[in-house]
């Protein structure tokens, strides 16, 4: 019998990866690893663990660090990949959370929304240095092989970042930002 | 920060409940979800969160020696200024439930 199994799946909406990764607990996939395109998976009982996906918070006035906390409460940290964090516990101990949490539901969402509002704005600041910095350079420069092609390869990795921000993480920030509104308006 | 007046969110006003006696984390998710009859369950995330919100308000305190070793938990307990803000909240929501007694009939 096959005891493990590799998936190469990409996500930038952390709900669906969320979803996926409880779809494959249901199928007897447990996930521990990933570098954000190949999810490696064990073999578990059919719908053993459920998952959630999660990020890193800075230590703050609680001085503990979160992931030791988080442990210490019970859930089992997986895997961190930059920013965002795994976590699983046994589906039999209960959901993570109380269903109707809007508070807590805002709480990860808004910390979704930085997350992605970071790499937007990360990827902003390559497209501002593209066009800015090494564009102009390679204009500049005496004309050889170089400066041509670092006035293509400029050209080519602002227009690349501007398509991905555009078509695939700007919708993303939409979505997200379009679930705060809903959520803040259960608050009241 | 410290508008007193508004009112608690549940998860709140059951982790200044619970910290009438001092606990860890997984104590105070524990004892949450006793008081609520297991309806409401926090998950440590959120707890995490709330926690530091209520350190920075000075509403919780540590409890205890923490020397941040592994292995050991660190402990909170609530704070008079908590103590007021939950005695407050307590008295709006008994005017709540009082209001409603009057105007829903059962």
């Amino acid at each position: 019998m096959k005891t493990k199994k590799i998936l190469i799946r990409w996500f930038v909406n952390f709900d669906n990866e969320e979803k996926f990764l409880n779809e494959q607990s249901q199928k007897g996939w447990d996930f521990w690893h990933t570098n954000g395109v190949i999810y490696r998976f064990k073999a578990c009982k059919p719908g053993e663990y459920i998952y959630q996906i999660d990020f890193d918070e800075k230590k703050s006035a609680i001085g503990e660090d979160y992931v030791v906390f988080r442990n210490s409460c019970g859930d089992t940290f997986v895997h961190q990949w930059k920013n965002k964090i795994y976590w699983k516990k046994k589906s039999e101990d209960g959901p993570f959370e109380t269903e109707n949490n809007t508070a807590a539901k805002l709480q990860l969402t808004n910390k979704a929304f930085n997350f992605h509002l970071r790499s937007f704005l990360g990827l902003s600041l390559i497209v501002a240095v593209s066009i800015l910095i090494l564009h102009p350079i390679g204009r500049h420069l005496p004309q050889s092989g170089f400066s041509t092609w670092l006035t293509d390869f400029s050209a080519g990795l602002a227009y690349g970042t501007l398509v991905f921000q555009t078509l695939i993480l700007l919708p993303v920030l939409v979505k997200l930002r379009r679930k705060m509104n809903s959520l803040i308006k259960q608050l009241y | 920060m410290n508008n007193v007046n508004s009112a608690l969110t549940e998860a709140v006003y059951y982790i200044l409940l619970a910290l009438q006696q001092p606990l860890h984390g997984y104590g105070i998710m524990q004892q949450t979800s006793t008081l609520s009859k297991g309806r409401l369950s926090l998950s440590a995330g959120t707890l995490y969160g709330a926690l530091s919100n209520l350190l920075e308000k000075g509403w919780i305190k540590p409890y205890g020696a923490y020397d941040g070793q592994e292995g050991r938990r660190k402990q909170y307990q609530i704070t008079d200024a908590g103590k007021k803000v939950l005695e407050a909240e307590f008295e709006r929501l008994e005017e709540m439930v009082e209001n409603g007694k009057k105007y829903i009939q059962k």
